[in-house]
């Protein structure tokens, strides 16, 4: 399921219409993910406020949407891209791939309600293949 | 059995009440064709899911997404034994249209997409794991009477 040119410019169109709200996009998802499916709240054990709108939810859902920006921009071999970031998830982080899923579906959800005129079936289909290979890549050096 | 707190007792009811099934059920069963195409092997006899376009406006994809939709009010009117209540249509799926269940997960998350889009900002985390609860529930009192 790799991406097509079609695919590629679909993502790349819609992600610069919406890179402005990286912030609102990111902590969005991220205190969905957190709020959502609790047991993902287990890798922030370290946080004292893991609510939505706290300022740790704010800076680190930039933080992730800031590296699916940078992602938008190396289509053409996500992997070897992606190489620094699958390490630091890999061995510092240590994130069992399987929660790659779970943001990638709060990210699809954010983006339709902030933005359900361009959020389209199409948009829709080239953005989860995209994200899909973003976790992949990621998983890279896991084993 | 499945508890249900207040909360999400009214935000289901309030959902479905105020749910356009029309619209509604024909962008959630489009857009699962569109994003998971392999799903297209159970409408065969649909004629033309070319493509997006002709998904989208395809009639008959519309009329089956509201009769889908529709299949979720038996949920609705029955929150306190939803599995009693969908052991017919999971014999059916199973049986009779032989739908893989992995299928029932993806248009589960089709549907919520759409209702984001529906409902924008009103679509909180709360509502969103309020839905996603009773979806789950649906799908896993669907896929019950496989063997």
């Amino acid at each position: 399921m790799s991406l097509s040119a079609k695919d590629k410019l679909a993502v790349k169109t819609f992600f610069d219409k919406v890179a402005s709200k990286a912030e609102d996009i990111g902590s969005e998802a991220l205190a969905r993910t957190l709020f959502v499916y609790p047991q993902t709240k287990t890798y922030f054990s370290h946080w004292a406020d893991l609510s939505p709108g706290s300022p740790q939810v704010k800076k680190h859902g930039l933080t992730v949407m800031n590296g699916v920006l940078s992602a938008v921009g190396m289509m053409d071999d996500l992997k070897g891209g992606l190489l620094t970031l699958s390490e630091l998830h890999a061995f510092m982080l240590r994130i069992d791939p399987a929660n790659f899923k779970i943001i990638n579906h709060n990210l699809l959800v954010v983006l339709s309600l902030m933005f359900p005129e361009d959020f389209t079936a199409e948009v829709h289909v080239s953005v989860d293949k995209f994200l899909a290979q973003v976790s992949l890549s990621l998983s890279e050096k896991y084993r | 059995m499945v508890e249900w707190t207040d909360f999400e007792r009214t935000t289901i009811q309030d959902i479905f009440s105020k749910m356009n099934y029309e619209v509604v059920g024909q962008q959630a069963l489009a857009r699962c064709l569109i994003v998971y195409p392999w799903t297209q092997r159970y409408f065969g006899n649909f004629g033309n899911l070319y493509n997006a376009a002709a998904i989208m406006g395809n009639p008959m994809v519309a009329a089956h997404g509201k009769v889908v939709l529709h299949g979720l009010d038996r949920a609705v009117k029955n929150m306190d034994d939803i599995k009693a209540a969908y052991a017919e249509l999971s014999v059916l799926h199973s049986e009779k249209l032989h739908v893989d269940p992995d299928n029932f997960r993806l248009l589960g998350d089709c549907l919520t997409i759409v209702v984001a889009a529906q409902l924008g900002a009103g679509f909180t985390p709360e509502v969103q794991a309020a839905f996603q609860k009773f979806l789950a529930v649906v799908v896993s009192s669907l896929r019950r009477q496989y063997h």
